[in-house]
């Protein structure tokens, strides 16, 4: 937090350093930043060009058929196969799946974002004995790829009986997403000054109070940064449903890649297809969140 | 005497568990969950490295430390592990420097800051399975994009599909990784960024300090914590690494671009040898633990400062 | 449960099974399944009745098949929709995995006694689930539904294991070189039929601007038929036979090696192939040869839908690999794509096997071959179909080796018969052998030193 002396001083400064800068600026120095200016500029079309290109190309090759991407990948779609979406959303299953998807995805972020709020600040705020103990050991969570647990989780999905219930995704979902959740909620609360958390145990508020009503308002951008992480890997997400879900009512749509292959060969087009109308949720939401999700990995980020 | 004794440990109990105890209420629930479905399936696994199981069978036989003594005799892994540090390397180094880099020249918030913001970071929002297709089209022969680039701009080395040849497969795959990865750390730096004090900038400016003195001596300090945050994410990642590799080369060609993932994973799925691949997966948990642990140690040690 | 007592229920189950093999109850199949309950491995044995019939209350059969290309998934379901129909208590819920993934999921969730009722499942890899007690031996069924007269016996053989049938195979096929013929006429020239000539076509082809043969190898399974046809038809098919199965020779063998590299070293030479042929992939073969940029696509009959389009407007006509001139006859090499396979876990045994034999019926037969093009390993009235020419060729051939009236030889797609660690040395060693990382010699050592430690001549 920036006091008012700090602000004032601050101004000063900054006037002091612009009018040092006006005063040795010349009209030399004002062409190179011009040019370096443009240099920069030239940079980073560069760079948006190759960040982008692909995924213009994905464009070009959702509205082409596979054959037509094998004769010639990156040309214009002449004449465009609109009818690859609508294939996708029939053939492919979209209908059914999206909307599954959409389940899974706000079931697993809530509860990812739900307990990794509770631990996050229980680590970061409470100076309890084994707290650095407790997160270390939630952090080998992050070290393992899935595949080499997805045997025992699964003979423990059988065990509790919900596999091929949506369950069987939601509640491992969850337990799996919790280390770099916690991680993450753990830092983003660290870098709330505790002066607020001390003075609302002051007025006689339990831990339960200063956290719910001091801490987890200000919470906002580190949970909406951790809300699109997971909502987005959990959109992606294709092995777990495949092993858990088994009903092909509850797939979610990272499954619907098995309607556009066939044993040998892949219908591309279609591919692309599916992933545009895949990661078009995505992206918007992004877009839509941008700002607090820039707030929220920036405080995240620092501690 | 006893009884006074009695009474002081109730009360350093109860203050004590007023104190501490919603401390461990906050957490106990993640710590249980974590405990269900991490720490169980994994101690799990740790069993299973040490049978010959293959999966399907009821029987697993007991074979001691045999499936860790087979690293030895394994080229494989000294293969796969090459190329796991070759990937942390690279693929830690590049795509922070590069992150920075376009966070720096994106720092004075220049028109079009949000756009290429947008841009930069849209590569993160695609799964494994498509950037297998894409990268797979674009190092296509004959007709990919790098095919046809090196038509256009006459480059020689351009004509060759790099993912056909051992020497030029991993950094095939790794430009890809760059690609998509970049963007995570970008939006990070920028958001640090965002966060180092002005006033140092100037005062070093007028002391005389030149471009690249400002950015030693007062951004990259001031940056430590997000440099060292995101460098020990990227390493992690390195040494986990499977589905872009197995999406466009699946470790090929000729183990060119093995990892001790796709190793682990053609043992587990294809060899149905579920021991050695439990084993290998013990060895990827075990370079990451020595990874985090000293992670933790240098920012434990940069908090104290 | 200490590991004695373990030990010893091991070999109960092991008596019993081959009690029961020894002594069969017609019309009765006696399934012993092997289960785990609270941690424990226990035996089950239940006696089923094996009947025919239909049955009387409403039941669901969980079958999982790898069907979900456009065509054939549209294929499958209109055979279910039929079965369903003729049978209205019998309710089939379907999930479609493709085939790597489902090997993978399949395994997983019979082993932990979940899991379909009926798959359609690869061969090969359905021997470690057989081995684990996972698989319903199909024997009584056969009996009851005569399939032992109705299939081929080179197609059943492919899902017999210790003498016992375990599955029903659907897809026969086999393996050799399409090729367009108008292509060669627009060119004015002839269809290499020896080793000698394709050098020479493939020389003068590539000045020409074309790909003389469209192999590929990104994946890695392609090395498993470049590899399969120049060794049978440089040493024969007995001696393949003989290794194979009767554990005599080598690979490493000098005629197996000169066979290689004919194919991998004076073939990349003369430039018969895509110089980044590691970088291709299948569909990217396919392309070439749809596109008219190459002659010649080796590959397997698996194929036929991909070209379907071109083989109407032009003369497409396949063949066996080349003569190598060693005196051994061209060979096709044959194969079986996938099974199906019944659970041991199943609670409806008899329906399973109902719903297998509807699946080879004359109605269902029709729409695998004409929609789907898989060829089931039955008889069939060719007068019935509505057939392109590509896919009647591929029915005929397949025909000639279930009567045993075949033109040419017929080998093995050796993929099929040795272990896994044996078919990712082809795939991971011939990728290298392209790239020049490793040459042809150590090459067929690697695999010699593979097939002795994990092959069954030990």
């Amino acid at each position: 937090m920036i006091t008012i002396e700090q602000k004032m001083r601050k101004i000063e400064s900054t006037t002091a350093a612009m009018a040092r800068r006006q005063a040795t600026a010349s009209r030399r120095y004002r062409l190179l930043r011009e040019v370096l200016n443009i240099i920069k500029y030239a940079i980073l079309l560069v760079f948006a060009f190759i960040f982008i290109m692909p995924f213009v190309w994905s464009v070009f090759w959702a509205l082409k058929t596979d054959l037509e991407i094998g004769r010639n990948p990156f040309s214009l779609p002449v004449p465009p196969r609109w009818e690859n979406i609508p294939k996708v959303w029939i053939q492919g299953r979209y209908s059914q799946y999206l909307p599954n998807t959409l389940i899974y995805g706000f079931a697993i972020t809530t509860g990812v974002c739900f307990f990794s709020c509770l631990a996050g600040y229980g680590l970061a705020k409470i100076a309890f004995p084994g707290r650095r103990l407790i997160f270390n050991f939630l952090l080998i969570g992050l070290m393992v790829p899935f595949f080499s647990l997805m045997i025992p989780l699964y003979t423990m999905m059988r065990d509790f009986g919900i596999l091929g219930t949506r369950w069987a995704l939601i509640i491992p979902g969850i337990g799996l997403g919790v280390p770099f959740g916690t991680f993450l909620m753990r830092s983003f609360f660290l870098s709330l000054p505790n002066e607020l958390a001390d003075a609302a145990r002051i007025d006689g508020c339990n831990e339960w109070g200063v956290f719910a009503q001091v801490m987890l308002p200000l919470a906002g951008p580190g949970l909406t940064t951790l809300a699109v992480f997971e909502f987005m890997w959990t959109w992606n997400m294709f092995i777990e449903p495949l092993l858990f879900i088994q009903r092909d009512e509850l797939r979610p749509v990272g499954l619907a890649i098995f309607f556009f292959q066939s044993r040998y060969t892949v219908d591309r087009g279609m591919v692309a297809a599916g992933i545009l109308l895949t990661a078009a949720p995505i992206v918007i939401m992004y877009l839509l969140l941008q700002r607090k999700f820039i707030e929220g990995v920036t405080a995240g980020a620092l501690k | 005497m006893l009884s006074q004794i009695r009474g002081l440990t109730k009360i350093t109990v109860r203050r004590f568990w007023g104190k501490y105890g919603a401390g461990y209420l906050f957490v106990l629930p993640t710590v249980v969950l974590y405990l269900i479905f991490m720490v169980y399936p994994f101690c799990y696994t740790f069993y299973l490295s040490f049978t010959d199981w293959n999966g399907a069978s009821p029987i697993k036989n007991f074979v001691g430390l045999a499936n860790y003594a087979r690293f030895f005799r394994d080229r494989l892994v000294w293969i796969s592990l090459q190329h796991n540090l070759i990937w942390m390397t690279a693929g830690t180094v590049v795509p922070i420097t590069l992150g920075l880099f376009l966070a720096m020249l994106l720092w004075g918030r220049p028109k079009g800051f949000l756009t290429f913001r947008t841009v930069y970071f849209l590569p993160q929002v695609l799964g494994a399975g498509i950037l297998g297709v894409m990268w797979r089209l674009i190092y296509q022969p004959r007709r990919g994009v790098l095919f046809q680039i090196g038509q256009v701009l006459g480059i020689e080395a351009f004509r060759y599909s790099p993912i056909a040849y051992a020497h030029t497969a991993l950094p095939a795959v790794m430009v890809a990784a760059i690609w998509a990865s970049t963007g995570f750390f970008f939006v990070i730096m920028l958001a640090g960024l965002q966060n180092v004090d002005m006033d140092l900038m100037d005062a070093a400016q007028v002391d005389g300090a030149d471009a690249w003195q400002r950015f030693r001596n007062v951004v990259i300090p001031q940056l430590s914590h997000v440099i060292t945050l995101v460098t020990a994410l990227a390493l992690i990642g390195g040494i986990k690494e499977f589905g872009l590799i197995w999406a466009v080369t699946q470790g090929g060609p000729g183990n060119a671009t093995e990892m001790i993932a796709t190793h682990a994973y053609t043992e587990f799925s294809r060899h149905s040898d579920v021991g050695y691949a439990s084993a290998l997966t013990m060895l990827i948990a075990a370079i990451a633990f020595v990874f985090t642990m000293i992670f933790i140690l240098v920012r434990e040690r940069e908090m104290e400062v | 449960m200490n590991r004695f007592l373990l030990r010893a229920l091991v070999v109960v189950v092991i008596l019993v099974w081959v009690t029961a093999c020894a002594t069969p109850t017609p019309g009765v199949v006696e399934v012993t399944r092997i289960v785990e309950q609270k941690g424990e491995t226990v035996v089950e044995q239940v006696v089923v009745t094996a009947t025919p019939g239909v049955p009387e209350e409403k039941i669901t059969l969980l079958v999982w098949d790898q069907f979900g290309g456009e065509l054939e998934s549209v294929a499958t379901e209109l055979i279910y929709a039929n079965f369903m129909r003729k049978y209205p208590n019998i309710e089939i819920r379907r999930e479609v995995v493709g085939r790597n993934d489902l090997l993978l999921t399949a395994r997983t969730a019979l082993a932990s006694g979940t899991g379909p009722d009926v798959v359609y499942h690869d061969v090969s890899p359905t021997r470690e689930l057989i081995d684990a007690g996972l698989i319903l031996p199909l024997d009584e069924y056969a009996d009851q539904y005569r399939w032992r007269e109705r299939f081929y016996a080179t197609g059943l053989s492919w899902t017999i294991e210790n003498g016992k049938l375990w599955g029903l195979g659907l897809e026969a096929e086999f393996v050799g070189i399409f090729y367009n013929q108008s292509l060669f006429d627009k060119e004015g020239m002839e269809v290499p039929q020896t080793i000698s000539e394709a050098l020479a076509f493939c020389r003068e082809a590539k000045a020409r601007g074309y790909v003389p043969m469209a192999h590929s190898q990104s994946e890695g399974w392609q090395t498993f038929f470049s590899f399969t046809m120049p060794a049978h038809n440089y040493v024969g098919v007995e001696y393949i036979k003989d290794l194979l199965f009767g554990c005599k020779g080598r690979w490493d063998s000098p005629e197996i090696i000169e066979a290689m590299k004919i194919t991998y070293e004076q073939m990349k030479e003369a430039g018969c192939f895509v110089e980044d042929l590691n970088a291709l992939d299948f569909g990217g073969a396919i392309d070439l040869f749809n596109n008219e940029e190459a002659f010649m696509l080796p590959t397997g009959t698996w194929v036929v839908n991909s070209i379907l389009e071109l083989s109407k407007e032009r003369e497409v006509k396949m063949m066996p690999w080349f003569d190598m001139e060693t005196g051994q006859p061209r060979a096709y090499t044959m194969g079986m794509g996938s099974a199906w396979y019944v659970s041991a876990n199943t609670k409806h045994p008899n329906e399973a096997a109902l719903f297998l034999d509807y699946l080879f019926s004359d109605e269902a037969v029709k729409i695998w071959i004409e929609a789907a093009s898989r060829i089931p390993p039955v008889p069939v009235d060719t007068t019935q179909l509505n057939l392109l020419p590509l896919q009647a060729f591929v029915l005929n051939t397949l025909e000639q080796a279930g009567t045993g009236q075949a033109e040419y030889a017929l080998g093995w797609d050796v993929d099929l018969i040795v272990p896994e660690q044996f078919n990712t040395m082809l795939s991971d060693g011939w990728q290298a052998v392209w790239a020049g990382t490793k040459t042809v010699e150590e090459q067929m050592a690697d695999l010699q030193q593979i097939w002795e430690e994990f092959g069954p001549c030990q």
